[in-house]
């Protein structure tokens, strides 16, 4: 797994998560499980959202997470994280915000590092 | 860490390192207890080719489909643990749940695999067919351990009884400790 680089030099979804302990133990196991598990994975954990855009879900505490991303052969690449709540993004322009840097990515404009919650 | 790569240094120090957040172990115990169930019973399912609804009715009523579907579901995890009994006993698989230290869970962790997602059935638990070949050829050295003993005493008891002043290390000890006994009280 992957994900994206800021204009710091660091990870942007590391960064994100770290203001959520609990949340990026949660990830780190569902991740875990997802790659033991075989394909396909359920849409209650991954789910297509067109534009060859997924999503990731899991839950810590009350709250609803989300990481979005691409797949690039056998890697996933987490472009942007975020919360959800009653069908609504936070921030609520993600889907367009991973369709841009999914782009960036894809034409080389963007780094991409390795990702370990 | 791709499926099935092994975990690196890095990453197992990084673990130990995130663990001393208590927020951070939190979600490491919650994500252990409920993915895992979760994931289990998804895969001994498909295993067994089976649909939610024949668990269901391998529970007794086709009408719990809606639960295994939410049991299923790693966010839910508002496990009963009468319930988790009963599906252990469809699948005739084991149930563990009891509190431990964080390094049995770290342990588990490291060492958790696909497999660990299909727990084996009493029947195909090839682990406990070792085991019982084990207990076998244990009890097989302690009867060999037994009759070498019995056959070293009865050698010694002959060998004692054919000549006593001689052959008895034991008494000669025993006389000469009982002379330096003597010899200390008169002192």
């Amino acid at each position: 797994m992957q994900e994206i680089v800021g204009t710091n030099g660091k990870g942007v979804i590391t960064a994100w998560l770290s203001g959520y302990d609990d949340a990026r133990a949660r990830f780190r196991i569902r991740m875990m499980r997802l790659r033991q598990s075989q394909r396909p994975w359920p849409k209650t954990e991954f789910r297509p959202l067109g534009k060859g855009r997924f999503e990731i879900k899991w839950k810590a505490g009350k709250k609803e997470f989300r990481a979005i991303g691409f797949e690039r052969g056998d890697c996933f690449v987490i472009v942007i994280g975020c919360t959800h709540k009653q069908n609504v993004y936070d921030p609520h322009d993600c889907l367009n915000t991973a369709t841009r840097r999914k782009g960036e990515v894809e034409r080389g404009e963007r780094r991409t590092i390795d990702f370990e919650p | 860490m791709a499926n099935g790569e092994q975990l690196t240094l890095n990453h197992k120090e990084r673990l130990l390192e995130q663990l001393k957040n208590a927020d951070y172990r939190r979600g490491f115990i919650e994500g252990h207890a409920k993915d895992t169930i979760a994931f289990q019973l998804r895969t001994l399912r498909k295993a067994m080719e089976w649909e939610q609804r024949d668990v269901a009715e391998r529970l007794g009523n086709a009408k719990l489909q809606p639960m295994i579907s939410r049991y299923e579901n790693p966010d839910y995890g508002r496990y009963s643990i009468s319930t988790l009994l009963e599906l252990a006993a469809v699948f005739d698989v084991a149930l563990v749940v009891r509190f431990a230290p964080f390094s049995e869970l770290v342990g588990w962790d490291w060492s958790s695999d696909a497999v660990t997602l299909c727990p084996a059935s009493f029947e195909d638990d090839v682990k406990l067919a070792q085991l019982s070949k084990q207990i076998e050829a244990e009890k097989r050295l302690a009867a060999q351990i037994q009759s070498h003993i019995r056959t070293a005493e009865t050698t010694q008891n002959q060998q004692s009884k054919a000549n006593p002043q001689t052959q008895n290390p034991l008494g000669e000890m025993a006389t000469g400790n009982a002379g330096s006994a003597k010899a200390a009280s008169a002192a």
